[in-house]
């Protein structure tokens, strides 16, 4: 195990609400994935549940900041993401699960990111208020 | 700017699509544009490969979900081939692989394509 793979790192980034941005924490999550030493599949998961975690924050954390903020710690055995946003927050028990038979009757097709994350993710933890959001999933090795 | 494109195979029967690059918001609506004007010049059957796209997000995932209801009225076949394996797995957490078969290649989606045409 190398220096780099055995320290435990800190990163924070703070995002502007942008499309496209949220492949910046995707590109840094794949980093800190191999340098932890986690295989692809797992790097995968990670990546596409802080790309939705940016994309919700984006959409519903809408606030004057204009920007989230995106944390990474990574350790040998887990790596933890928190996205945060200035949001007028919500209360994730108050949102259904989707079913796609009904989503083929309706015109909202969306309101799938919260799936989507807690399938890909170990554990996920929502934390709202009316001052904003903040999601952390976490991923083991 | 996120780059996208998507490239055609007109075939007698069917069309496949060839993406390239990010399926968000504009890539899927790239995907339900061309869709769109195929099924305008009469062709109601589909094949999608993904060999080029390694992110596939729930925006764009929901514009798939849209030109497969689309093609469910029109009584069309939708195939997707060369998914890698994250977007074969965000695709089955959505519940779309229980109306789109995901093969491992495109000659595979083809002959399944060519076999469900001829039988229908």
């Amino acid at each position: 195990m190398t220096s780099e793979q055995s320290e435990t790192k800190e990163i924070n980034l703070v995002l502007p609400v942008k499309s496209g941005m949220e492949l910046i924490a995707a590109k840094l999550t794949d980093k800190l994935g191999k340098i932890k030493g986690f295989d692809q599949k797992t790097i995968d998961e990670i990546k596409l549940a802080t790309i939705e975690a940016c994309l919700n924050a984006f959409e519903h954390g809408v606030s004057d900041e204009k920007s989230i903020k995106v944390d990474f710690f990574c350790s040998q055995e887990k790596i933890d993401v928190t996205v945060q946003d200035s949001g007028k927050g919500f209360d994730p028990k108050l949102v259904a699960s989707p079913e796609i038979a009904e989503k083929f009757k309706s015109d909202y097709k969306r309101g799938w990111g919260i799936k989507i994350i807690t399938e890909l993710m170990d554990k996920v933890d929502f934390a709202s208020d009316s001052k904003g959001t903040k999601v952390t999933m976490t991923k083991f090795k | 700017m996120v780059n996208f494109n998507i490239y055609i195979e007109e075939k007698e029967n069917y069309v496949v699509l060839k993406t390239d690059g990010y399926i968000n918001n504009l890539g899927g609506r790239a995907i339900a544009d061309k869709v769109e004007e195929y099924t305008e010049k009469g062709f109601k059957h589909f094949v999608i490969n993904f060999e080029k796209s390694e992110i596939l997000n729930s925006i764009g995932a929901c514009i798939l979900i849209e030109v497969l209801d689309g093609l469910l009225e029109l009584k069309g076949k939708l195939k997707f081939s060369n998914c890698i394996a994250i977007i074969a797995q965000t695709m089955e957490i959505m519940g779309i692989t229980k109306f789109v078969e995901i093969y491992e290649t495109q000659a595979m989606a083809e002959e399944a394509m060519q076999a469900d045409i001829k039988k229908s």
